[in-house]
């Protein structure tokens, strides 16, 4: 299992298009991805769970994950988040 | 029908809309059990379902996407990525797999989500209940091949009233015969409004009191400005509306025309209009305007509401993202502009007694040399993804433009070291925004490729006013004698000199000042994305003639308040 904490940017949270953007990208990993935040763990790859997590702009999450592809999908998490996913601390929507 | 009545609300799209009422109650969808024969079958219906569901969205999306911009088209999309939500689908095959319909297991499932959205702390999260809901809805409408109800028919002058409409029930209303929409759920961030507001039609979300308790083809008045619903207005009451909306559609209308169109003065001279951004949403507004790109890039929303500093990597998907958004247009990044009004504590800045005249802008940059040095490499590579160039805020001396530039160099040549691509020839610019950057503007003409005319700071630094001092701050005002020779003098010097200048402060969206401006040589404007219509609208109406002739006029007045009351007198 590798593990990383980032500091989630989008000014309004982790809402619907960027945790589409995120889950889609990690569906395409083999290993399991899971969004740590405040004491519950949401999956990476579930538009769902990631908005239902209610993740604030600001708030630090961990990003674990585990399996045969396990380096490639924490950078590519990473990359997602810290690069704004898709919005760079922009508008709302 | 009963007396005139007003309900509150959030204001939720501007506009005012006068027309009738039309209630639009959901229809409740009947008993979703049902015996099924065999759960393998169900299931394939299911996920034939689900299929039909996805590309009807897409088309859905991919409408909007194009009627209004990618951004709420990928709002309806997203409806596809949560139908195949893997905690979605194992929900829904595992209820099946028990033995229940395909509706019945989906409405369960999405009742989960639902409820769970719906008890979050957060406004955001809550809204998106409402999505899903929506998707349901579409689902449901499919499994029963129930039609969808047809809102693209409807009168014209029809308000329609619900407790909730969909997004993708929105994204079909047509601002032709929709005249404004109640919801009685539903804040500014919901996707219903956000789209509303793209098709232009008022509406006031969130209503307090009985939505519905309204008999079908009652008038009503939409205020989307104030946020408030009329419901059988007296005439006078009628009136006072009528003129309001006449007002709101000719602004409106005589801003529209000027979308996607060239900046050129009435004898027709190019005007360069560019915006202001301070994030990425920014300047997509912006390019929506028509602009010449982005003439100043507030480096400084990496750097706020955050525990650390942003790194080279991060910063430069930044700058890339947004010189990929100006598709090739020129967009002007203003190097981190700290101190003064704007504190980040994690730089272990110290508080200062007077952050005006303090540490700030390039200052603070030359101090925190490695963050400067990222800073410059995130710019150099980003540069090689657009027209990028490069704006030293709050300088004094020629030597802080000579020790930036070695500075510069030097990041280059790591660059280069490191294989990675940029612009050779990236332009660097300063701010003009001090009296002694004015008055030098001759000599550090030979070391900028450009100025930018900071007007905020200029005129609280040649005024020796505080702007946030309550006390002095009526003393503030570009409109200024004194501030306008300054800016003359720039002007003069720079055009002497060759050198370009724009002017990022707010006086270039002072739509009074736009002569005075145009006459004193400026070619380049850059103002928040809201200021774009506007102000290219006013440069539209003046020849350099005229704004020559009321320029010497405003020039030969003594005051402050001689000089903006002539201005605004003439104003166009």
């Amino acid at each position: 299992m590798v593990s990383k904490k980032v500091v989630l940017r989008n000014r309004e949270g982790l809402h619907v298009r960027p945790a589409g953007l995120f889950s889609n990208e990690m569906q395409r990993f083999l290993s399991e991805v899971l969004v740590c935040h405040q004491g519950t763990e949401a999956s990476g790859k579930s538009i769902m769970n990631l908005i239902a997590a209610g993740i604030q702009c600001g708030d630090e999450v961990e990003i674990r994950c585990s399996g045969p592809d396990e380096e490639e999908a924490l950078n590519r998490a990473v990359e997602l988040v810290s690069s704004g996913l898709g919005e760079a601390g922009g508008d709302q929507i | 029908m009963t007396g005139e009545r007003v309900l509150y609300g959030v204001a939720g799209s501007p506009g005012i809309g006068i027309g009738h009422s039309l209630v639009y109650k959901e229809k409740p969808m009947g008993s979703l059990d049902r015996e099924i024969a065999d759960p393998k079958m169900e299931l394939e219906r299911y996920h034939n379902a689900v299929d039909t569901f996805c590309r009807i969205t897409q088309v859905k999306a991919d409408r909007v996407a194009e009627m209004v911009g990618k951004e709420q088209g990928d709002i309806i999309r997203c409806q596809t990525d949560m139908i195949r939500d893997p905690y979605m689908n194992g929900q829904v095959e595992g209820r099946i797999a028990l033995g229940q319909s395909a509706e019945a297991a989906l409405s369960a499932s999405c009742d989960l989500f639902i409820d769970l959205f719906t008890a979050s702390e957060d406004e955001i999260t809550r809204q998106r209940a409402a999505d899903i809901r929506d998707m349901r809805g579409g689902m449901l409408r499919l499994l029963l091949g129930l039609p969808e109800m047809d809102f693209s028919a409807l009168q014209p002058g029809t308000v329609l009233m619900a407790e909730e409409l969909s997004p993708s029930a929105v994204s079909v209303l047509n601002s032709a015969n929709v005249a404004g929409i109640v919801l009685g759920k539903g804040g500014p961030t919901s996707h219903s409004a956000i789209l509303a507001r793209a098709l232009e039609i008022p509406a006031v979300l969130g209503v307090e009191g009985r939505v519905l308790d309204t008999a079908p083809g009652e008038p009503v008045i939409v205020d989307g400005n104030r946020g408030c619903v009329v419901f059988s207005p007296s005439p006078e009451m009628r009136s006072v509306y009528e003129s309001r909306q006449n007002d709101f559609l000719q602004l409106r209308a005589s801003l529209r025309v000027f979308v996607g169109r060239e900046t050129r003065t009435a004898d027709g001279e190019r005007i360069q209009l560019a915006a202001n951004a301070g994030s990425v949403g920014d300047a997509t507004r912006a390019a929506g305007y028509g602009c010449d790109g982005i003439g100043l890039l507030r480096t400084e929303f990496l750097y706020l509401d955050r525990t650390s500093q942003p790194g080279e990597e991060e910063q430069f998907h930044a700058y890339r993202q947004i010189l990929s958004a100006m598709r090739g247009k020129r967009v002007i990044i203003r190097t981190l502009d700290v101190g003064g009004d704007k504190n980040l504590p994690y730089l272990g800045q110290i508080k200062e007694e007077n952050p005006f005249l303090g540490c700030r802008g390039l200052r603070f940059s030359l101090r925190e040399e490695d963050m400067f040095r990222a800073h410059l490499r995130a710019v150099l590579r980003a540069s090689a993804f657009g027209q990028a160039q490069l704006l030293l805020p709050m300088v004094t001396g020629v030597e802080e433009i000579h020790r930036a530039r070695e500075i510069l160099e030097e990041e280059k040549e790591v660059l280069r070291h490191r294989g990675v691509a940029f612009d050779e020839h990236l332009p660097m610019g300063v701010m003009v925004e001090t009296v002694a950057a004015c008055l030098m503007a001759d000599v550090f003409s030979k070391e900028a490729d450009f100025f930018s005319l900071g007007t905020n700071d200029l005129t609280q630094y040649v005024l020796g006013v505080d702007r946030g001092n309550a006390r002095v701050a009526h003393l503030y005002s570009y409109f200024h004698p004194g501030v306008l020779r300054l800016i003359r003098q720039v002007l003069e010097t720079a055009q002497s000199t060759g050198t370009k200048v724009s002017m990022c402060g707010e006086a270039a969206a002072e739509t009074a000042l736009t002569p005075v401006l145009l006459a004193f040589g400026l070619k380049e404007f850059s103002v928040a994305p809201v200021s774009l219509l506007p102000v290219r609208k006013t440069i539209s109406l003046w020849s350099q003639k005229e704004a020559k002739e009321v320029t010497e006029e405003a020039m030969s007045l003594e005051t402050e308040e001689e000089v903006r009351t002539f201005l605004k007198a003439h104003e166009k």
